[in-house]
């Protein structure tokens, strides 16, 4: 036994005690060393993570921002209007079918169009989905009682948004549902799942405003609105007043590039286009000469042609085009831009 | 104790004594390095008149601010915009620039790569940004994580950037640093007193 073989006065208690501490301290440094492994690991103390990843769904930017830039675009715009603007100023802040209009001869111009902006602030109504080019805004301003609507585009990263199309509202008419702003609208391609395409509608609608008439209706799209009964009711009057002594002929073809369509929250979609009508009057036989009306004849610098007169007016028309029954126009206005008379 | 054990545990305080110089080493070293506020700040070398990239995978990999630090030459500036990463890219598209891929930690400096290419187009106008800054004094701009993922582009005029530095500051990293060094202190000692020969048993008392 131990105790018997341990000389008398022989103690190994302070070595006891020394591996005690020892053995103590050993199992501190190993848990240290643990404790430091597991939390050592440079990323995890650092607070390293992988960098979030970009959402590139929905609508590129908010509500607020596309307010300041159609608000600000409508404003130039209006400002460049209201005198008398370079090619160059105008091209910075207009394309496509407004850079059209603004660029028509001030002869041609009657009356005052009425301001874009004022007085309220635009109220965006879509923003083009997804990250890629172009993107495009659809707003809306109020002034004197006519709603209006406008289309923004910007082209490519590097080009700032600018007003491609103005058109106005018909009386009563309004627009459907959009989808919620956050998620961003797409614009109607090629697989557009309407009842036809936009431009196939905006073709067929000029082809019943034709005169003579080539087409009495169509399946696709009607022509009962209002800005339609006026074309119809001035072609009928025009041909009345010739009788036989003149021809009267109207076209209405849609312009290239001018025709864009954003997608509504029903799967239908909100269609804007620009048309050309060309009215051409040729006397007959019977006639040597047709005198022009006064504005016409102003606008001429000459009181009767003996050959053709020859108008051209640009349409600008906004359509919802449903999936399947027919589309109707809700917003129409009109601009003539050439006269030829000979 | 027999001579093997005790040969066992001086090996092993021996090895312990290595194992704990490093933390010490390297923790006294960071403690030092990002002082009290726990500062870290890297410098961007080569920066001057190319554009500067800095990406969500630089600037957002932590849940804290960065603080970009720039100085420009004299009578020069620099616009800094702040965007979505897509479309930081899309403006930036096909332009020469220095794009910021990371830090070196051991060097104190941020890691580059430059893209060859045409003369950025001019950014300042355009509706993609949700900040922008003209610097034409040493200027710092703070990005924040809330508005994460974003990139950062900086695009000097003139005679460009005399100098770019990037700083992220968290006190916390000051204390893991003294407690590493710490954890290595303590592994040393320990490491010591098992080195230390045994104090032999004393000897029968008178």
């Amino acid at each position: 036994m131990t105790s018997m073989t341990t000389p008398p006065g022989v103690t190994h208690a302070p070595a006891r005690r020394l591996t005690a501490t020892r053995r103590a301290a050993l199992g501190l440094a190993l848990g240290a060393t643990v404790l430091t492994s597991a939390c050592g690991l440079p990323d995890h103390v650092v607070g390293l993570h992988d960098a979030p990843t970009e959402t590139v769904s929905g609508a590129p930017f908010g509500e607020a921002t596309a307010q300041e830039i159609t608000s600000a675009t409508l404003t130039e715009a209006d400002r460049l209007l209201a005198s008398d603007a370079s090619e160059k100023q105008l091209t910075a802040i207009m394309t496509g079918p407004a850079l059209r209009l603004a660029q028509v001869a001030p002869r041609f111009r009657t009356g005052d169009p009425g301001a874009l902006q004022a007085p309220s602030a635009p109220t965006i109504l879509a923003i083009s989905t997804g990250r890629a080019w172009p993107r495009t805004i659809l707003a809306t301003t109020q002034s004197d009682g006519v709603q209006r609507v406008h289309v923004l585009t910007s082209a490519s990263p590097t080009a700032p948004f600018k007003l491609w199309l103005t058109a106005d509202l018909l009386a009563g008419a309004s627009i459907p549902a959009l989808p919620p702003l956050g998620d961003g609208t797409t614009l109607v391609g090629k697989d557009h799942g309407l009842v036809a395409s936009p431009t196939q509608v905006f073709t067929l609608y000029g082809q019943l405003l034709n005169s003579p008439t080539t087409k009495a209706s169509s399946a696709v799209v009607s022509a009962r609105d209002a800005f339609a009964s006026a074309i119809k009711t001035s072609s009928a009057q025009q041909t009345k007043a010739l009788g036989k002594l003149g021809t009267f002929k109207r076209t209405n073809a849609p312009i290239a590039g001018s025709i864009l369509a954003f997608r509504l929250a029903d799967g239908s979609a909100l269609a804007f286009a620009q048309l050309t009508r060309t009215d051409t009057i040729k006397p007959t036989s019977k006639a040597k000469r047709l005198d022009l009306p006064k504005d016409l004849a102003t606008l001429a610098k000459r009181k009767s042609v003996t050959e053709a007169l020859r108008l051209t007016t640009i349409e600008t028309l906004i359509a919802i085009i449903p999936v399947e029954k027919k589309a109707t126009v809700i917003g129409a206005a009109e601009q003539l831009v050439g006269l030829n008379a000979k | 104790m027999t001579p093997h054990v005790a040969l066992l545990k001086r090996l092993a305080g021996a090895l312990l004594v290595l194992i704990g110089l490093v933390p010490l080493a390297f923790g006294t070293y960071a403690a030092a390095r990002l002082g009290t506020s726990g500062s870290a700040t890297f410098v961007v070398k080569g920066v001057g008149t190319s554009p500067v990239l800095l990406t969500p995978d630089v600037l957002n990999r932590t849940d804290l601010p960065v603080e970009i630090a720039l100085t420009p030459r004299s009578g020069a500036s620099a616009l800094v915009v702040i965007g979505t990463p897509s479309d930081t890219q899309a403006a930036l598209g096909t332009a020469g620039h220095t794009r910021v891929t990371g830090v070196d930690v051991r060097a104190g400096q941020a890691t580059t790569a430059d893209t060859a290419g045409r003369t950025v187009e001019p950014l300042g106008e355009l509706t993609l940004w949700r900040k922008t800054e003209q610097v034409t004094a040493p200027a710092t701009v703070t990005i924040t994580q809330a508005t994460a993922p974003e990139s950062v582009l900086i695009a000097p005029a003139g005679a460009g950037l005399a100098s770019m530095a990037l700083t992220w500051a968290n006190p916390t990293w000051f204390y893991q640093a003294l407690v590493l060094a710490g954890s290595g202190g303590l592994l040393m000692t320990v490491g010591w007193l098992l080195v230390r020969p045994a104090p032999k048993a004393k000897e029968l008392a008178r």
